[in-house]
């Protein structure tokens, strides 16, 4: 993947875009998970720790990153507050689940799409 | 925990799914079976619960079909004198199957398996355009 230093981490856009299209994937599969499991029965639905936790973590996790040169892993999976539960004690409700999958399919079209426009910024940079 | 592992999450609740609505129609379709013989039980009603598994090659939490089993509701009984399952006082032992339970589930099943499908399809494209990024 093309590093682009600028010296200070954080505005490196293409380390944040990566960072935020791989929360994204993440959230993604957990969201999957709930909604693959809406019929069974005593299951909590989960989340992952939202992405400006994982932001906070990113100089420390980037300087990580330059040292052993794999991506360490600060994202957490926990169980979410549900604020309905079923007869048989399963607390996902579809609705509110569909409503996110729709909100982080929007996300990761502005992510993959900003991420596009400032590779294409180097490519002009580069006369590509 | 990539996007194909995702896909791989839908598809296994849409497979516990579909197999709860071949329960639901095996249900349906043996809802007036009874016995052949003077006494005999006739259709019990099967009934299918969902467990998490946890899919050890992609770390992704799945779903998967626990247990078919028995309803062990009491049988209703019908006079019937003349039916070949009639015991000693002419009543038929009727299946335990209610159609409208069975009904109020394969509308569940169905808004189950389409919310699984439909997460398939925007996971499906966040993937494409992941792929894209190659392209610009």
């Amino acid at each position: 993947m093309l590093n682009a230093d600028t010296g200070t981490p954080g505005i490196d856009i293409f380390s944040l875009g990566r960072q935020r299209l791989d929360w994204l994937q993440q959230r993604q599969s957990v969201l999957a998970s709930n909604i693959a499991n809406a019929n069974t029965p005593d299951y909590t639905p989960e989340d992952i720790s939202p992405f400006h936790a994982t932001l906070s973590g990113l100089e420390s996790a980037m300087s990580r990153v330059s040292l052993d040169g794999a991506h360490e892993n600060d994202i957490e999976t926990g169980s979410r507050k549900p604020n309905e539960q079923a007869i048989n004690g399963n607390g996902v409700s579809l609705d509110y689940e569909m409503e996110q999958v729709a909100l982080n399919n929007d996300q990761q079209h502005l992510a993959s799409n900003l991420y596009a426009r400032y590779m294409n910024m180097f490519q002009t940079a580069l006369g590509k | 925990m990539d996007l194909s592992s995702s896909i791989g999450v839908s598809a296994s609740g849409m497979d516990a799914q579909s197999r709860r609505l071949r329960i639901i129609a095996e249900n349906l379709a043996n809802q007036d079976t009874t016995g052949s013989t003077p006494g005999a039980d006739p259709y019990r009603r099967k009934t299918i619960t969902f467990a998490q598994s946890l899919n050890e090659e992609t770390g992704a939490e799945e779903v998967k079909v626990d247990e078919i089993g028995r309803d062990q509701r009491d049988f209703e009984t019908r006079y019937d004198p003349s039916h070949p399952a009639a015991s000693a006082q002419g009543y038929v032992k009727i299946s335990n199957v209610d159609p409208m339970v069975e009904m109020m589930d394969m509308r569940e099943a169905q808004h189950s398996y389409e919310a699984n499908l439909n997460t398939m399809q925007i996971t499906r494209s966040m993937m494409s355009r992941t792929i894209d990024l190659l392209k610009s």
